[in-house]
């Protein structure tokens, strides 16, 4: 046997030629062409014939061969290797180096290793921040002993690799992950007199992190608001899209109406039946259309923080319900918070309390006292901004993390302003926002009813007449001054056969109920002012 | 979506429905359509609860006022029962309504003058002259 020297390489040239790797020529190529280039340096550097770079696949645990020099045949094939099976596999498993000189069917697993007359091999892992991203190895066709020299060189070229690969990888991936989670939180959120909702999702600052948090809310057909906030275990795609079944599913539940127990129960239901074990937690809560109380099931989640005048305090009475999915079907208690006129609730998931050298209490003790100087007068999507400023206070946290913020008014407002579909079943939300206005208001109910009735006559002419089938929006702007409520209903149509199918009932029915009608048409829409003295 | 529920009754050789929830422009058709469907050729009158409905706009009362121009064709009455004092009454004297319908305080109220009129039309009984 005839075992081949290394050209010796002075320390200068070796490091000089491990920097030109690693060499930010190199940092605009894609993942590909900077493994090609990578693995021709290799091997000219240590003089080997085959050089390969296998990425680990975490979701199946495989290494799948990405990049080859001299052994292509493998990133053809699609070579994939289970962690701890054979040559790589090992590599993967112990998180080192392994030299082989001498290559059978007992040390390396891959077939194509033997037909191309691989005699020898060195491989490293490539390890990022002490994450496994995949392993490099070098072969060669004569018998050769790997010094412990050259060992630490391809591992220094590793470690760099490494880093590289990290950050292209990690990029790609966490874009796609998190436009995938985007699609599942809610883009229009409640709209109800009296209510200011806001939410945010900061994704994790590494891609390995992103994926598990999620959050929803929307209004029933009760006129209830569902809110819904939870965490599944695990990061990137297969937590992205269990978040996003869980979701789903919720709405399913939550359509079902009931109180947040049942929707829960249903939830738990759902994920013993279809969850393969998986931990879920989350939070449902149910506001009462009126805003007066806010019933929630926590399974696993931290508890609400509730701010209000007195103070910022968590809701909890002390039980803890188990997360989703348990074997057996736990009994979850429901707990309720009473929304007095300014009261702020704040749901949240743990990537906002969690710090790893530290407690749990001690999070959420920061949480809470920074809630208690930061949940003021602002506006709850200027809240949210200043909390999270202060609570994270420093770099993106590792994990994701998920809030909503609910405020109830302090004070009734004094004007109503919102723009909806003119469509025929935007005609109920226009009831429902504006009967909570006047109640809030303490309008007189005979006189409050006779009012919507009016506003609804208003934006049921703009619905049938104010558009083409392209449609467009009704404004309903509603101020109360001194006893007087005055309502403006707004829209940017041309208006055609308005007499046709009104029958003329509508303006009439404005006129019999209201105290002034003012109809104004112009080039760029229609405006109806509506005015009602607000007594008795 | 506004939804409204419609409950039947009978008393002898009338229809009682009683609607529920809210009609508007996105549901008055169905209703009608629905209540028209529960109305046999042998009934003589169709009453409509509408004490337990929220709300009914423009459109939802031109749907029943189409029923009753219908229910006229065939000497089918049509009542509806509204209290005194509701906004929906208030709604329906605005807007005035044709002969074809006529609007009671009660289901009793409604009951009676569809019984009255039975009596008038009965060809054996006092013809409705000797009344005018």
């Amino acid at each position: 046997m005839r075992y081949r020297r290394t050209p010796t390489l002075d320390p200068l040239e070796r490091l000089e030629r491990v920097q030109r790797v690693s060499e930010t020529a190199l940092s605009h190529l894609s993942v590909d062409d900077l493994l090609d280039e990578l693995l021709i340096r290799v091997r000219e550097i240590l003089d080997t014939d085959t050089a390969a770079v296998l990425l680990l696949d975490e979701g199946r645990n495989e290494l799948v061969a990405r990049a080859a020099k001299g052994i292509e045949e493998e990133v053809e094939r699609g070579v994939r290797i289970p962690v701890g099976k054979g040559f790589a596999g090992r590599i993967a498993a112990e998180r080192a180096p392994v030299a082989i000189h001498r290559v059978d069917h007992k040390t390396v697993l891959n077939p194509i290793l033997f037909q191309k007359g691989i005699k020898s091999l060195l491989g490293v892992p490539l390890l990022a921040h002490g994450d496994l991203v995949g392993v490099m190895h070098v072969g060669t066709k004569t018998r050769r002993r790997f010094t412990k020299d050259e060992i630490e060189l391809l591992q220094l070229v590793g470690d760099r690799v490494a880093l590289a690969l990290r950050v292209r990888l990690s990029d790609r991936s966490r874009v796609v992950i998190e436009a995938f989670q985007r699609t599942f939180l809610p883009d229009v959120l409640p709209f109800l007199p009296g209510l200011r909702v806001a939410t945010r999702y900061l994704p994790a600052a590494t891609a390995v992190g992103v994926g598990g948090d999620w959050f929803d809310t929307f209004v029933r057909p009760e006129g209830d608001i569902v809110l819904a906030i939870g965490d599944v275990a695990g990061h990137g795609l297969p937590a992205a899209s269990l978040m996003g079944k869980m979701r789903n599913a919720l709405r399913a539940h939550a359509l079902m109406g009931g109180t947040a127990l049942d929707i829960v129960v249903r939830a738990d239901e759902f994920h013993r039946h279809f969850g393969e074990g998986e931990l879920v937690t989350l939070l449902i809560g149910v506001l009462a259309r009126d805003l007066s109380t806010f019933r929630y099931v926590s399974a696993g989640h931290p508890p609400p923080l509730v701010i209000g005048r007195d103070g910022a305090a968590f809701a909890s009475n002390g039980h803890a319900n188990p997360p989703l999915g348990l074997p057996q079907a736990p009994s979850f208690v429901e707990e309720e918070v009473a929304m007095h006129a300014g009261t702020s609730v704040l749901l949240y998931t743990d990537g906002l309390i969690e710090r790893r050298e530290e407690s749990l209490d001690v999070g959420l003790e920061r949480l809470r006292s920074t809630a208690e100087r930061v949940v003021n007068g602002s506006t709850p999507n200027d809240t949210i901004t200043d909390l999270l400023e202060r609570v994270i206070d420093g770099p993106r946290p590792r994990d994701d993390v998920a809030l909503m913020l609910l405020q109830r008014d302090a004070t009734p407002a004094t004007q109503l302003e919102f723009a909806v579909d003119a469509r025929a079943r935007s005609l109920l939300m226009i009831r429902r926002a504006l009967t909570r206005w006047l109640e809030d208001l303490e309008v007189p109910r005979a006189v409050a009813t006779e009012i919507v009735m009016a506003v609804h006559e208003a934006s049921a002419n703009v619905v049938e007449h104010a558009y083409g089938p392209a449609g467009g929006t009704i404004t309903i702007t509603a101020t109360h001054d001194g006893d007087d409520i005055e309502v403006l209903i707004r829209d940017s149509g041309a208006w055609r056969g308005a007499s046709r199918g009104d029958r003329g009932n509508g303006l009439k029915l404005m006129r019999g109920l209201m105290d002034d009608v003012l109809v104004d048409t112009s080039a760029t829409g229609t405006v109806v002012v509506l005015r009602r003295e607000a007594v008795a | 979506m506004p939804m409204a529920e419609v409950r039947y009754e009978r008393e002898d050789e009338t229809v009682v429905a009683i609607i529920t929830g809210e009609v508007d422009m996105s549901n008055a058709t169905s209703v009608r359509q629905e209540i028209a469907a529960s109305v046999t050729p042998d009934d003589d009158a169709v009453i409509i609860d509408m004490s337990e409905l929220s709300f009914i706009d423009s459109a939802g009362l031109h749907a029943m006022i189409e029923l009753g121009t219908v229910l006229e064709e065939r000497r089918q009455q049509l009542l509806l029962c509204l209290p005194p004092k509701s906004t929906i009454r208030r709604a329906i004297e605005i807007i005035g309504l044709p002969h074809a319908v006529s609007v009671y305080a009660d289901r009793g109220e409604a009951m009676d003058a569809v019984r009255a009129s039975a009596v008038e039309s009965r060809p054996m009984g006092p013809g409705p002259t000797e009344n005018a």
